[in-house]
């Protein structure tokens, strides 16, 4: 994509100059590094219980034991490796579920938008009525129907947000299509294929990368609430959301059981809250590109 | 007296710049030393393309911007410094009309609150009257009760125009106020203008783009390029003779009807990277070395004309 | 000779309200002419029913018959092999009529490529000609530009180059130079002067600026509020001119007369 080697060429050295771009990116590099490589460089095995070695406070701590770094839960199970896990988790379920909600409300706001006329009535209708059920309502109510699990938090996730990116992607689309280039592209003969893949699509890809970027946030903090409720991950899969959950009830005795959890939550989230905001900044507005 | 002297005047603004390292903020320099005088009863015509530092130059020179360098005096009085308060009541003798007639008046207000307005802030109440202000700019009384929406923009400009009047400002600046109008209402603000000279003993700084237009108003005229003045002197002289290259170059390049035109000036514009010397030496078809090492200077050539090029130094080339 | 374009009745509306009104006029083949009005005259809209490309709102009725087929009857699919060959377009602002994602060089050979089937290779070789037609130096780097990185005037020559890629009959160009400084505006009609002459193309020049057109245009053709008022040709336009509107128009505009008082 010619956009994005404009990008990466002209304005990554430029993009870096934004403090937002440049504490998400690390931020976000190292969730996506820890996820990708968390069954290697995890010390223990996240599932494996050590009734012997439960309730240990983290290894800096008097009583702690340096094997386990930041200490156990009640289980006996790392939490370190579990955190480290979670990131897997965390990152597939973000990942895949903004990967289909990303093509989905694409192919559909550029179908209601560039086309317009009876696709756009009906998808518009759709998507209102859609958007009507409170999410969370609805995220539940497809968890009940089709079971918990990792691949179901992804699917609730989709269905209940595609709407968001596709209103999005159409209303962009909407105004690229006003534009003098696409008059000409118009004037110069190109089919309604070649318009919107080479005229509207790269210029409103900008924006669905700040979509998909902020999409990413809003999962991992679905994934984590659906699986501190009990409605998320299987008990066997490592989550953030049910290690909150499980600390929540040592609070008093161990705090860092919630803590590292929570925290970790709250600064990935942020950090990818705050990439796409910085993303979105540097988006000229005139051009659709990056500055 | 002189109603209007400018010296040394700069204004510059940041302008961010693309380095890897440190927060580099070098500034542009949009009005660059730049000095001028304006007469009793004279309309200077200031003329420039987009990026000239035309529109800022006005806007500073009514202390819209404040300037960075250099010195205004409005009928002898120092206004370079003054805040917005000390500037308070020299405001009526200085007003300001701008280029677009639809954003400048409050859509929900009646043409005549908006004069009134301005005529109640300056205590004016029975000196003039809102019929007379329309009266001056050629609307008839009952457009008062008119809403901009209702008008059409020559009309609009017009009740711009009546709100700067109403105060009887010793000088009105004009900021491309003709140039979003059709060709026959931008004809009929430019009779009104000098109507208004003549009967209201202002004065006037018209800037536009439109060298024919300066033309048709103005007794002298400032040529700017690149936040500078270029030449300087009388219109019609201007326009038979001109001097400075970029003036000869917008000459030769605003079509004639009589259909005896063929522009000459097809440079494009090189990679301006150096900016040493002469802003102007990368589009010059007469630009030698000097021109890329040192700025010309504005010098007197004739008892009205004064031009910034180095063609023109007595040891230059004539 | 047939004419190259037969304008006839032409009426456009948008929800009954009429912004085109029963126009009709003739081109030339290899001639200029020019369509003058002020702001809201219909002269755009016109140019742009040619080449259909109004807005899907806009009801279009009267015949535009070009080389012997009314283009109003068309199928889309049959006008897309029209335009960008046989009939293309300049607009107003060159920086933005052009797709800010795409280096110059993609932008002129897909033309090329759809409408003259040559490979890649020809297309890069036939674009580096024609920028230098259109007297761009360095041609070489300008092609790898994309258009934020150029000036308006460059920005209009590589417009004009892909209007006259692929050797058009007609160019309908609408405003050219009404966004550009007034020294860069010569250029451009001195480049489409030459275009002109180069590929005895027709083009249809639309403009408010009424001096402009008669130093460009062979005829010109006056329009205001939807209807065309009289057609003229450039040289006598001081002396043939009968329409009420035309002599105001040439009263209203101000010149650099030289020598002469202004009025």
């Amino acid at each position: 994509m010619t956009v994005m080697e404009k990008t990466l060429k002209g304005s990554l050295l430029n993009s870096l100059r934004s403090k937002k771009i440049l504490v998400g990116l690390v931020i976000v590099t190292v969730f996506v590094f820890t996820g990708l490589t968390a069954p290697y460089i995890a010390p223990h095995d996240p599932n494996k219980q050590s009734l012997r070695d439960a309730n240990l406070p983290p290894a800096w701590v008097e009583g702690g034991n340096p094997s386990y770094l930041m200490g156990t839960d009640s289980l006996g199970r790392d939490i370190f490796s579990r955190l480290l896990h979670g990131a897997s988790v965390a990152l597939y379920v973000a990942a895949t579920a903004t990967f289909l909600t990303g093509v989905v409300g694409t192919i559909l706001g550029i179908a209601a938008g560039y086309i317009r006329g009876k696709i756009d009535e009906l998808l518009m209708r759709v998507v209102d009525i859609w958007m009507s059920f409170p999410p969370v309502i609805l995220a539940i109510a497809l968890i009940s129907l089709l079971g918990t699990g990792i691949n179901n938090v992804i699917l609730a996730i989709a269905v209940v947000d595609w709407t968001r990116f596709t209103r999005v992607v159409r209303s962009e689309v909407l105004a690229v299509r006003e534009k003098d280039f696409v008059a000409s592209a118009r004037a110069a003969g190109f089919s309604t294929n070649y318009i919107i893949w080479r005229e509207i699509f790269p210029n409103i890809l900008p924006t669905i990368i700040v979509l998909a970027t902020l999409e990413m946030g809003i999962a991992v903090s679905v994934e984590v609430l659906l699986s501190f409720v009990g409605l998320g991950v299987k008990p066997t899969t490592p989550s953030w959301g049910t290690m909150i959950s499980d600390g929540l009830s040592y609070l008093r005795t161990s705090p860092t059981m919630l803590m590292f959890p929570l925290l970790t939550t709250m600064v990935v989230v942020l950090s990818l809250n705050l990439l796409g905001d910085g993303i979105r900044e540097k988006i000229d507005p005139k051009l659709e590109v990056f500055r | 007296m002189k109603m209007l002297r400018v010296t040394n005047l700069t204004k510059k603004f940041a302008e961010p710049r693309r380095t890897f390292f440190g927060r580099d903020k070098s500034f542009l320099k949009a009005v660059d030393d730049v000095s001028f005088e304006v007469d009793d009863k004279e309309i200077l015509g200031v003329v420039g393309e987009s990026g000239s530092g035309k529109t800022t130059l006005a806007k500073t020179v009514v202390r819209l911007y404040e300037p960075d360098v250099g010195r205004i005096e409005f009928m002898d009085v120092d206004i370079t410094h003054l805040n917005q308060k000390q500037l308070r009541p020299l405001r009526k003798h200085i007003q300001i009309v701008f280029q677009n007639p639809y954003l400048s008046l409050n859509p929900r207000r009646k043409v005549k609150d908006v004069i009134e307005d301005i005529i109640k802030l300056h205590g004016l109440d029975g000196t003039v009257s809102v019929d007379d202000a329309l009266q001056a700019v050629g609307l008839p009384k009952n457009y008062g009760n008119r809403y901009p929406h209702q008008l059409s923009g020559g009309e609009r400009q017009r009740v711009a125009i009546a709100r700067a009047l109403v105060l009887k400002p010793k000088l009105i600046v004009a900021d491309e106020i003709t140039s979003s109008l059709d060709v026959m209402t931008q004809m009929g603000i430019l009779r009104l203008l000098k109507n208004i000279r003549e009967s209201w003993e202002t004065s006037m700084i018209f800037v536009s783009h439109d060298l024919a237009v300066v033309n048709h108003i103005s007794d002298r005229v400032l040529v700017m390029y690149a936040g500078k003045v270029v030449e300087e002197g009388i219109t019609s002289e201007i326009i038979n003779n001109p001097h400075h290259p970029y003036t000869q170059a917008l000459v030769d390049s605003v079509p004639d009807i009589s259909g005896n035109w063929s522009p000459k000036y097809n440079y494009e514009e090189k990679d301006s990277s150096s900016i040493k010397g002469c802003r102007f030496a990368h589009r010059c078809p007469f630009a030698f070395e000097k021109c890329y090492t040192s700025e010309p200077p504005l010098i007197q050539l004739a008892a009205e004309r004064k031009v910034a090029c180095h063609l023109y130094e007595k040891n230059g080339f004539f | 000779m047939a004419k190259l374009l037969k304008v006839q009745d032409l009426t456009i509306s948008f929800q009954q309200n009429e912004v085109v009104k029963n126009v009709s006029f003739e081109v030339e083949r290899g001639e200029i002419l020019g369509l003058v009005g002020q702001s809201g005259a219909g002269k755009s809209m016109t140019g742009r029913a040619i080449i259909r490309l109004l807005p899907s709102s806009a009801h279009v009725s009267g015949r535009i018959i070009f080389k012997e087929h009314d283009l109003l009857t068309l199928k889309e699919k049959e006008m897309r092999k029209i335009r960008g060959k046989e009939i293309t377009m300049i607009q107003q602002d060159p920086v933005a009529s052009l797709n800010p994602a795409f280096k110059v060089r993609d932008q002129i050979t897909d033309i090329m490529k759809l409408h003259l089937k040559i490979d890649n290779k020809e297309a890069v070789n036939r674009a580096k000609n024609l920028l230098n037609e259109v007297g761009i130096p360095n041609p070489e780097k300008v092609l790898l530009k994309y258009p934020h990185q150029l000036s308006g005037g460059l920005c209009q020559r590589v417009a004009i180059a892909i209007a006259f890629a692929c050797n058009p009959s007609l160019v309908i160009a609408d405003e050219p130079t009404t966004a550009l400084d007034v020294i860069t505006q010569g250029m451009v009609v001195n480049l489409m002067k030459k275009m002109q002459q180069q590929f005895n193309t027709s083009i249809i020049f639309i403009t408010h600026n009424l001096a402009l057109a008669a130093n460009i245009c062979s005829r010109i053709a006056v329009m205001n509020d939807g209807q065309l008022l009289e057609t003229i040709t450039s040289k006598n336009i001081l002396t043939e001119s009968s329409h009420p509107y035309t002599r105001i128009l040439l009263s209203s505009l101000p010149t650099l007369r030289r020598g002469s008082e202004n009025t």
